[in-house]
């Protein structure tokens, strides 16, 4: 670049070379302090000629020289502080600060939302694997035979879903519920009754009534004073699980209208109530006789009141189930 | 086609930089096509630059190839682009264990949204209603869902989940589906 400099006859001088951001030679042939009126140069700055030069658009130094003229014309004495930063120095320091006023920016607003959404408790309900899946809505289809229901669990929690069967994820809840969605949107295009608004219909039905059924059973422990190791999280995964059977049923519903409905409703509404007690039993009712080793929470209190939660938390599955996929059965068709 | 060589000087020849965007459109058109290959291994150096004009040039040929079969749904494209990518986005960040950024997720998906616009082009000559029309976006789906949880597997080094990610990226190209057959 110095040899551009020195060919063009030494007429330009690049102040942001960082070889030539000695003290002596930066100010004076730019003077951004000065009123930048023509008239105000001072009388030392041979390097200049007055003109407007365009420098050379590919070089070897950092491409400040393109951003910033190489002689200030009249209209820019208010853009000091942007020549100010194009000094590689300020602009290196300025970019580190602005960088480490990001980073802690994010964390500060990772902290804040995890007060509110608690993502990493998320996080574990979606630790799973194919493995898991597979085997979960296998066991939710078939739950009779399944023999072991205990949960494992860790110092501070239970295992993770990837290693544990018996515990429950968010995948499969989350996955079924936009599957309904699209199942039902497409069940009502076959039967000519579909509008785009008809998916966000079936998509805030499912979810207020979700939440409902959740907001009941909450109330309900509160009410009752029964003190279990289930969270808010665990509720809202088994209450997603019936998804699963509503999708099953309607897909049955397609190629056997009424009849294929009814049954795929109730064999997946006894299967569900069987996996949900066999699940809950293990989570809402003290264990046997054993003294509470590992569960500080459970009191041998209140039985009858477990059981009565434990038998209303499931048996309100069947009816959710036939109250959000009964109109999305069609007619069967009539023999003439 | 070598770029802005506005002056011949020697000097300035030694620093220009080739940025020839005829070469870099081919490159990027290429490099689509091979990691588009649902046989073919990868490895997760592919998605260190995130890059988003491939997806939006995806995205406004679909909306042409849907224009020529006379369905005007640019709105309905962006709209199911955006909450699917946020959908998606929200799901790898809860099951990754290493950190996703909106640009992969958004890179990706528009990147295998190509056997769909090429599902359209076909739409525009033949009507895919039928057996054949039934067979084809099934294909075309599968294609899409496992390339983009392959790309995403490898990228986000999460293991045995492969199909766990392909599920919920199949029902978002079933959606773009739907709306270029029906």
């Amino acid at each position: 670049m110095n040899l551009v400099a020195a060919q063009k006859g030494s007429r330009k001088k690049r102040v942001s070379d960082t070889a030539a951001m000695s003290a002596p030679a930066y100010p004076p042939p730019y003077n951004p302090y000065a009123s930048a009126v023509p008239g105000n140069m001072p009388p030392n700055m041979n390097m200049y000629d007055g003109r407007y030069v365009l420098p050379p658009p590919y070089t070897a130094s950092p491409d400040y020289s393109r951003i910033h003229p190489s002689f200030p014309p009249a209209d820019q004495g208010f853009s000091i502080p942007s020549q100010f930063l194009n000094e590689p120095l300020v602009a290196n320091v300025a970019m580190q600060y602005g960088q480490a006023l990001v980073g802690s920016g994010k964390q500060l607003v990772g902290q804040e939302l995890e007060k509110y959404v608690p993502f990493s408790r998320i996080k574990y309900y979606f630790a799973v694997d194919t493995r898991y899946v597979t085997k979960k809505l296998g066991l939710l289809f078939f739950p009779f035979t399944h023999s072991d229901w205990s949960l494992r669990y860790e110092q501070d929690g239970p295992v993770q879903p990837r290693y544990e069967i018996n515990a429950p994820d968010l995948y499969i809840p989350t996955m079924a519920y936009v599957t309904y969605v699209l199942v039902a949107g497409l069940v009502l295009g076959m039967q000519d009754r579909f509008t785009p608004e008809v998916l966000s219909i079936q998509a805030s039905t499912a979810l207020a009534w979700t939440v409902f059924e959740i907001i009941v059973e909450l109330i309900t422990m509160y009410i009752t004073n029964i003190q279990t190791n289930l969270k808010t999280l665990d509720l809202i995964a088994y209450g997603g699980y019936k998804y699963v059977g509503i999708i099953f049923a309607v897909l049955l519903s397609i190629l056997f209208h009424k009849t294929g409905y009814f049954i795929g409703l109730i064999y997946c509404s006894m299967s569900l109530i069987f996996f949900l007690v066999r699940t809950l039993k293990v989570q809402i009712l003290p264990i046997g006789t054993s003294p509470s080793h590992h569960d500080p929470y459970m009191h041998n209190s209140g039985n009858k009141r477990r059981m009565y939660l434990l038998l209303f938390v499931a048996g309100i599955q069947p009816f959710l189930m036939w109250w959000l996929s009964f109109h999305l059965i069609s007619p069967p068709v009539p023999k003439s | 086609m070598l770029g802005h060589l506005e002056l011949a000087d020697v000097e300035r020849k030694r620093y220009r930089l080739p940025s020839c965007k005829h070469i870099a459109c081919l490159i990027v058109f290429l490099q689509t096509l091979a990691v588009l290959n649902p046989f073919r291994t990868t490895d997760a150096s592919i998605l260190q630059d995130t890059d988003l004009a491939g997806p939006l040039v995806f995205c406004l040929a679909l909306g042409a190839f849907l224009l020529l079969s006379g369905k005007v749904h640019f709105g309905y494209i962006y709209g199911i682009g955006v909450m699917g990518c946020l959908g998606i986005y929200a799901l790898l960040s809860l099951m990754a264990v290493s950190a996703v950024t909106l640009g992969t997720v958004v890179s990706v998906l528009g990147y295998c949204l190509l056997p769909m616009v090429i599902l359209s082009g076909i739409n525009v000559v033949l009507s895919l209603q039928g057996l054949t029309g039934f067979v084809l976006t099934g294909l075309a789906i599968a294609w899409c869902s496992l390339s983009a949880s392959k790309l995403f597997v490898t990228a986000l080094f999460m293991d045995h989940q492969q199909p766990l990610v392909a599920y919920p990226c199949a029902l978002l190209y079933g959606v773009f589906a739907l709306i270029t057959i029906f």
